[in-house]
């Protein structure tokens, strides 16, 4: 059912950090470089005691989707395989103190009331905590911040549910939502038959006053398979695909969808894109398919990566209303429909 | 008795069997980690056992605690607005659905599961905190805590100064329904200090202890009662130290710190509270129309504690207008 909304709830000032740098793969597998190397064994008993493979999941038969290191148009990738490059775009460092740095620098997130930080990716040690660090940051401990993660991709549609229920309860006030996902070792950005996870991280103003972007509604739509993921085979996922697009393809026939102007998707896999194409055409709504790292998938920022780009180029314009969909294989999909504000500086009218 | 305030309506525990810590120090040490302390050292702190769970999977825990909540919902007629998993210990999956293969048995796969993971060991209240806020908006549904670690390996059992137990706890939290009424309930996350400058971590400390001191003091006020009204602070089972501290800076007296599973299970992060109040009510701790307090700690300078009163069903009519 779609979460009808009890207040209004506003996106603002929304903020993208892609890596300034992009590794092979075989670097973001093996980590050989990775500062975080030296927890490796220390992380290894993860893996041991609970019978999960090291580097699960398990590649897929060796065919990998990602942009080959020589194609400097990155709409002109292509699909490779594990022998030739391929680059991913992965952070050297954690980007916590970095991505806290930029928001207060910018001087628009400060003070906030609430931060909301949403992950797919874990932190290499409990010892790390993203959402309180950044929180400080923002609003000196004044901050009340909340981390979500074991919910795939789809972590922001409870992040609008709980940010929608603390601000109608505090409306003369504002909040951050910030999604960061960073994969490190021993976990793997391979995914069977899908793109290469990417490291990428957004955070935008939250507020129920006003805003760039309004949320009309978000939900998520279950669709998983029965089989525990670290069963699965490349089949498997594609038959945990096929559900995603079942679902959309249903959701899509609801009549709100139906109205949207733009359709934006995250990028998962090569035949859930060409699967997304063939509903665009059906129900007619225009899809935008960004220019840039096109076969990767970004997690939980990958539409807004998307959305940012689609407003720079113009196609998505004041009044109009885009379908975010996020996708993760094991949870569902979640669908935020928003509309971009006639004055971009924030009031409806 | 019910009241227009929320409730701690239900709760389910369960602890798995307990070994020497001996057993759990020897482990260890062959793992590389070096005590400060030995088990005397322990001993005297009242820790002699660990509660270590050797059979059940780590959702089969959460299965054995959740099931009679579910049950009891589906009873009454009660839905179950939103689900809030505590887990201290690592998470090892990214996309991997951990509820998926009994959210459908539940009748839950459309209700939202919210996972903490920075409140650590003091997620308890900050469920509380959000509880009360999403009742307070829609007064007829639940809301579901479930509380669950297990290790997956002799280091995750052991700290400097306590031991991590295995466990699972759920609770159900509702509005104007249930025995232990929440008359108030915050919970903070204080400055963290992200470098080794002893001073900073000292001043960082003394602040933490005055937090949790403002915090107490202004539920006992706001609530017109007084530091003697309170009758037991359920605490979660950390070292003695904090408590001491907490003791000394609010006036409470140490004896009404109230963790008798410390001696059994040890520490186990999000349950600790819900046993020891269990123990309190099977044991007559506390009596009908009693205040007292819950406080936890956790990592990151997270703290939480909430200001309860005791309303079993028979409890007399007369105390109504004291709430």
């Amino acid at each position: 059912m779609v979460q009808e909304l009890s207040s209004r709830l506003f996106l603002s000032d929304l903020s993208i950090k892609k890596p300034s740098s992009f590794k092979t793969f075989e670097q973001c597998d093996e980590a050989m470089e990775y500062e975080l190397d030296k927890m490796a064994s220390e992380r290894e008993h993860l893996f041991q005691a609970s019978g999960v493979p090291p580097l699960w999941p398990p590649a897929a038969d060796g065919h990998i989707h990602a942009h080959h290191s020589s194609s400097s148009n990155t709409s002109g990738s292509m699909v490779a395989t594990i022998a030739a490059p391929v680059l991913v775009p992965a952070f050297h460092e954690q980007p916590y103190d970095a991505i806290g740095e930029e928001a207060v620098q910018s001087g628009r997130y400060n003070d906030a009331s609430y931060l909301c930080y949403c992950h797919e990716t874990v932190v290499p040690a409990i010892i790390y905590m993203p959402g309180f660090q950044l929180a400080q940051a923002l609003g000196h401990a004044r901050t009340v911040p909340l981390a979500i993660g074991q919910h795939g991709s789809l972590a922001c549609i409870l992040g609008f549910r709980w940010l929608e229920r603390m601000l109608l309860n505090d409306n003369s006030s504002h909040a951050v939502l910030a999604i960061i996902d960073q994969t490190v070792y021993p976990f793997s950005r391979r995914h069977w038959n899908g793109y290469l996870k990417a490291d990428l991280a957004m955070w935008c103003r939250v507020s129920s006053q006003d805003g760039e972007f309004e949320v009309l509604s978000y939900e998520s739509k279950p669709a998983y398979l029965a089989t525990d993921m670290f069963d699965w085979t490349s089949e498997d996922y594609d038959q945990a695909i096929h559900g995603l697009v079942q679902q959309l393809e249903l959701s899509m026939n609801q009549g709100l969808y139906m109205q949207s102007d733009l359709l934006i998707v995250q990028h998962v896999s090569s035949k859930w894109i060409s699967q997304v194409e063939r509903i665009a055409a059906q129900t007619g709504i225009s899809l935008y398919q960004r220019s840039e790292w096109t076969e990767v998938n970004g997690l939980g920022s990958d539409p807004f990566l998307t959305l940012q780009e689609a407003v720079a180029m113009g196609v998505f314009g004041h009044g109009q209303t885009a379908l975010l969909v996020f996708a993760s294989v094991d949870y569902g999909i979640g669908l935020v429909r928003i509309k971009r504000n006639i004055e971009a500086t924030g009031n409806e009218s | 008795m019910t009241t227009e305030t929320v409730h701690i309506s239900a709760w389910s525990l369960y602890q798995p069997d307990i070994v020497p810590i001996r057993n759990v120090i020897r482990q260890a040490i062959r793992e590389g980690y070096v005590f400060t302390r030995d088990e005397v050292d322990f001993n005297k702190e009242g820790i002699y056992t660990v509660a270590m769970e050797n059979h059940l999977t780590h959702l089969q825990m959460i299965e054995r605690v959740v099931e009679p909540l579910i049950e009891r919902c589906r009873q009454e007629g009660t839905a179950i607005a939103e689900i809030w998993f505590a887990q201290t210990s690592m998470v090892a999956w990214h996309d991997r659905n951990f509820f998926k293969s009994v959210l459908a048995r539940w009748g839950l796969e459309h209700v939202p599961i919210y996972a903490l993971e920075e409140y650590s060991c003091s997620s308890f209240h900050s469920v509380l905190k959000n509880a009360k806020i999403m009742l307070e908006h829609a007064p007829n549904q639940a809301i579901l805590f479930i509380g669950c670690d297990k290790g997956r390996h002799p280091l995750d059992y052991v700290t400097d100064y306590v031991f991590v137990g295995d466990s699972s706890a759920a609770c159900l939290i509702e509005y104007g329904k249930g025995t232990h009424q929440l008359l108030a309930v915050d919970s903070k996350h204080d400055k963290v200090i992200y470098d080794n400058d002893e001073e900073k971590i000292k001043q960082a400390y003394q602040l933490y202890y005055l937090h949790i001191r403002q915090f107490i003091i202004r539920m006992i006020k706001q609530n017109g009662l007084k530091v003697e009204d309170i009758k037991l602070v359920l605490c979660n089972n950390m070292p003695n130290f904090v408590w001491e501290t907490v003791a000394r800076t609010t006036g409470i007296p140490l004896t009404k710190f109230y963790r008798p599973s410390l001696h059994t299970g040890c520490h186990m992060t999000n349950s600790d509270v819900l046993f020891n109040l269990e123990h309190a009510v099977t044991h007559e701790a506390i009596a009908p129309g009693d205040y007292y307090f819950s406080l936890t700690t956790g990592t990151g300078g997270s703290f939480g504690c909430a200001l309860h009163r005791y309303c079993p069903p028979n409890h007399s009519d007369e105390m109504q207008g004291d709430y």
